[in-house]
């Protein structure tokens, strides 16, 4: 057996996860994922069950792995109990950690996600701020949150709900920096700044570089969309 | 056998009265014992029976002619049974106490309480029923949906409360795949301008000419059948279900349409003398036989014998055969018994 | 057809929410939601105002609770190892230092990120070990397993709305009498631990139950139990938003098919209350599709027939939806000398 089978069949995520798969469907029939995408979680389980390590890494670099809404939909009636969210859970874990998810446009955005929930939490000790959901970013939230964002700080004292508060229980509050660094420890200890250094490395692996890697994040930051960012191989292939 | 020994059977179905049937033929007094006010069991229920559409009625006044001088106990049951082989009391609800050299249970089986699958919405939408349902409007050639009108299109969900571990049963109820295929063909008789679907995970058509059966229904009947268990089923106003599964061999999700949405439902035990009789059950809550290869009529207890679907499931035809095979087996345990020798169970060596 | 809420077996997958009346549910602490403090902070402002104003709870929360985690674990950013040691820091922090015993969080990801660590540690003492043995070495403090009612659990803020329906219905000034609603539950609220869910993961009663004391007529349609789309990365990153306002159109065009007089959409979701709103906007700009039917959360709603102000207190100024017309439908009054423009900014 291949070295990511047996780490893979190591975490216990993937342990909870999958027992025998049925093949019967009832988990793909309601994933909001395979509606928009071409995406069954039934043929994810299929190939872990496989067991075949290339395919498992070919898995591992594919976006496949990452249109998981992470809602759960498959779990609940899974006739042999499995979890195919879980199972992501596992899968997205080990493509990080062997730099595999920078093979995938979807996979990329890791990035982001890192430096948006990752570091939110390790500055704030919250996974999204106040200022993330930017009318730019979330164009849908319409014309009053565009006011309401302007007005950010008197419109929150408005509806009672005062925002920065220091030594507070109240909303979107600064904890108290002992607290932080509690909550920093811990993710020290528990490997998930491991997990998070390990997008750092695998994204600069795959453009090339630390700044291509800041072009990247720039590119989404300005345009909201990374797929502006073109691949040194993508460039190559235009000429 | 010098003295004329007597057996009972408890459970009135297809095994008992076959059991029945035959233990009387070897010149044995036998007492069958039906809760019901007939015997015949779920075969009063049906309209035909898979695979040659026998009509069950036909099996059940077969089996009922071969009775002989059995003496039939209807609107009765066990209450309680005293005493160790070959010399047990069985008291039965009207007070009476029947001796017994041997005690045959054939006491069947429990449909599959639908309502537990919530997410089919069995007791909660108009048009969703069980394929016991199906079979009494097949027997009065009415299928309609509760508005009163004529389904045009008709899903039949296999494995509703089988080999699924959220509702505790594990097992493969054996007789549903057939059934739907047969279920189906009598639709499609009656309605020939239905369409119908079967939403299956594997189709297990496991008996003799069964397999043909199911090759008619696709190739003369038009049955569609697709690969996928269903997940879900919503109602719309007029009725009508959504239906929401995977065609797995495209692997896409789907939505189909019906008018009529029927539930195969499985089997559950009905071990309601396992306290009674101090047997003890299997890891799928059916009695357990004393071997699973070659005593599957003997149960843990010295001359208690099992038979029918009080073991797992079985299609009529096999319940028959069961029955009769369990005949055999208590007319040698009371002539071993009765020369005085050591009986020869089988036993786990 | 029938109201699909005859559903029999819920009773007996029950866990049991103390009322006020109750012993152990009068003090609660509580948890925060990074989603609602950052996009819909008015929800969380309201559920407090009910709690401790109308229901006299305890509400207590220390300033250094921090987040579960729980978006950095859907979001790949986090372990399993993590996500209990935080867990383990806020379940101790409440129960050392606020002196509480029974929790609930205002957010589903918390809720079943919670439910899953106290399970693990139920079935797994190498688990909970490893969480105890790295609580103490980061951070000096105290493992602890918080309860509800005895039970190794904690709750979601709906559920408290739930049990205590009936006295927030008694003091209600509005009624929902004539209205027609529908529920959407929040996927991380019913489909990860279905038996820890009021009513069961297919047919819910918690804000059915929540909907009907108020005087509501529920209806049901046939992508009720389909994910809003809100889905982590996929509406975190615009490139990816496809997928979150696909899923919001497929649901509302099934309630609009089933039933177009359907009032409200009652959530217990911080992103369902958010994007189920929200891309009825998107939709109606790329497609000319209007579905315009309010998406409320349960807080909300019972701020709303309690007499709260609906934009002051209930924050309705910052939906994409107005509200006006459902606040016309049940009577209820707000100040028609603004324009809707003038309603919602006060500044």
């Amino acid at each position: 057996m291949g070295k990511l089978i047996e780490e893979l069949k190591q975490d216990i995520q993937y342990q909870h996860g999958m027992n025998a798969c049925l093949n019967c469907g009832i988990c793909t029939a309601v994933c909001p994922a395979a509606e928009v995408y071409d995406y069954s979680p039934r043929e994810v389980m299929n190939i872990c069950h496989q067991e075949d390590e290339e395919a498992l890494i070919e898995l591992l670099k594919s976006d496949k792995i990452w249109y998981c809404g992470q809602c759960f939909s498959c779990t609940p009636r899974c006739p042999r109990g499995n979890s195919a969210a879980r199972v992501i859970l596992a899968l997205r874990r080990l493509s990080i950690r062997y730099g595999y998810f920078a093979e995938s446009e979807k996979g990329r955005q890791q990035l982001f996600a890192k430096r948006v929930f990752g570091e939110n939490l390790l500055k704030r000790g919250l996974t999204l701020l106040a200022t993330n959901i930017t009318p730019q970013n979330f164009p849908e939230l319409g014309e009053f949150w565009e006011y309401y964002f302007e007005h950010m700080k008197e419109m929150r004292e408005w509806w009672g709900v005062p925002m920065d508060l220091e030594n507070s229980p109240g909303s979107h509050r600064i904890i108290p920096e002992k607290d932080m660094e509690e909550l920093r420890a811990i993710y020290k200890a528990t490997g998930a700044l491991e997990l998070m250094e390990a997008i750092e490395k695998g994204m600069e692996k795959k453009l090339g570089s630390k700044e291509e890697v800041e072009k990247y994040w720039q590119t989404w930051l300005e345009t909201g969309d990374s797929r502006n960012y073109q691949l040194k191989k993508e460039k190559e292939e235009d000429k | 056998m010098e003295k004329k020994q007597q057996v009972v059977v408890i459970g009135g179905g297809p095994a008992g009265l076959a059991a029945a049937g035959q233990l009387q033929s070897f010149g044995l007094d036998v007492v069958l014992i039906e809760k019901q006010a007939q015997v015949g069991g779920h075969l009063n229920k049906w309209y035909k029976v898979f695979p040659d559409f026998t009509p069950a009625e036909e099996i059940v006044a077969h089996l009922k002619s071969q009775l002989g001088n059995t003496r039939v106990l209807t609107n009765t049951t066990v209450t309680a049974i005293s005493g160790e082989a070959p010399d047990f009391s069985i008291t039965t609800s009207s007070g009476e106490q029947i001796p017994a050299a041997a005690i045959l249970i054939a006491t069947g089986y429990k449909h599959f309480d639908a309502r537990l699958k919530e997410e089919y919405g069995y007791g909660i939408y108009d048009n969703c029923i069980t394929s016991v349902e199906l079979d009494a409007m097949l027997k009065e050639n009415k299928i309609r949906t509760l508005q009163g009108k004529i389904p045009k299109k008709i899903a039949l969900a296999h494995c509703v409360g089988s080999r699924d571990e959220k509702v505790n049963n594990n097992y493969c109820s054996r007789v549903c795949c057939t059934n739907a295929v047969k279920l189906a063909i009598e639709i499609k008789e009656q309605l020939p301008e239905s369409e119908i679907y079967c939403l299956y995970m594997d189709i297990r058509v496991f008996g003799r000419t069964y397999e043909e059966l199911y090759r008619t229904s696709q190739e003369e009947f038009g049955i569609q059948f697709i690969r996928g268990r269903l997940s879900e089923a919503s109602e719309k106003p007029d009725g009508s279900l959504v239906l929401r599964f995977e065609d797995t061999l495209t692997a896409r999700p789907m939505r189909l349409s019906v008018d009529l949405l029927i539930l195969m439902v499985g089997m559950e035990a009905n071990t309601e003398l396992a306290e009674i009789a101090r047997l003890p059950l299997g890891c799928d809550r059916f009695y357990a036989t004393l071997h699973g290869q070659y005593a599957n009529n003997h149960s843990h207890r010295e001359g208690i014998f099992l038979a029918g679907t009080a073991t797992g499931p079985k299609a009529i035809m096999e319940s028959i055969t069961d029955g009769r095979s369990a005949a055999a087996a208590i007319l040698s345990f009371l002539m071993q018994k009765a020369k005085g020798m050591e009986v020869k169970v089988p036993t786990l060596v | 057809m029938k109201v699909a809420r005859q559903n029999i077996h819920w009773e007996n997958h029950q866990k049991h929410i103390p009322t006020v009346e109750e012993e152990g549910g009068r003090v609660w602490g509580c948890f925060r939601s990074c989603f609602l403090q950052s996009a819909a902070p008015y929800t969380e402002g309201i559920a407090y105002k009910i709690l401790k104003n109308d229901l006299g709870i305890d509400l207590r929360e220390a300033p250094g609770h921090t987040s579960c985690g729980a978006i950095g674990y859907h979001g790949d950013v986090t372990k399993l190892e993590t996500q209990m040691v935080i867990a383990a820091r806020n379940f101790s922090v409440a129960h050392y230092e606020l002196g509480v015993d029974n929790l609930f969080s205002f957010c589903v990801t918390s809720f079943a990120n919670y439910t899953e660590m106290i399970q693990l540690w139920q079935e797994d003492p190498q688990l909970r070990e490893y969480t105890a043995k790295t609580l103490k070495e980061t951070t000096g403090r105290d493992f602890w397993i918080p309860q509800v009612c005895g039970y190794p659990s904690v709750v979601h803020a709906s559920d408290i709305f739930y049990a205590n329906r009936h006295i927030l219905a008694a003091k209600a000034k509005y009624s929902l009498k004539g209205i027609k609603a529908v529920d959407h539950i929040g996927c991380h609220y019913a489909k990860i631990f279905p038996g820890e869910v009021v009513g069961g993961c297919e047919f819910p009663r918690v804000l059915v139950g929540l909907l009907e004391a108020f005087g509501a007529e529920i209806v049901d349609y046939p992508e009720r139990r389909h994910c809003c789309g809100m889905g982590f990365r996929n509406c975190a990153f615009p490139e990816n938003r496809d997928y979150t306002a696909s899923s919001v159109y497929k649901k509302l065009s099934s309630l609009k098919e089933t039933h177009p007089d359907c009032d409200l959409i009652l959530t217990n979701c911080p992103g369902c209350t958010v994007f189920l709103d929200a891309e009825q906007g998107t939709i109606k700009e790329v497609l000319g599709v209007e579905f315009n039917i309010p998406v409320m959360d349960y807080a909300q709603l019972t701020g709303l027939l309690l007499g709260y102000d609906p934009f002051k207190d209930c924050g309705f100024n910052a939906k994409v939806v107005p509200i006006e017309p459902l606040l016309d439908k049940i009577g209820i009054p707000y100040d028609k000398s603004k324009t809707p423009e003038e309603r919602r900014r006060p500044f």
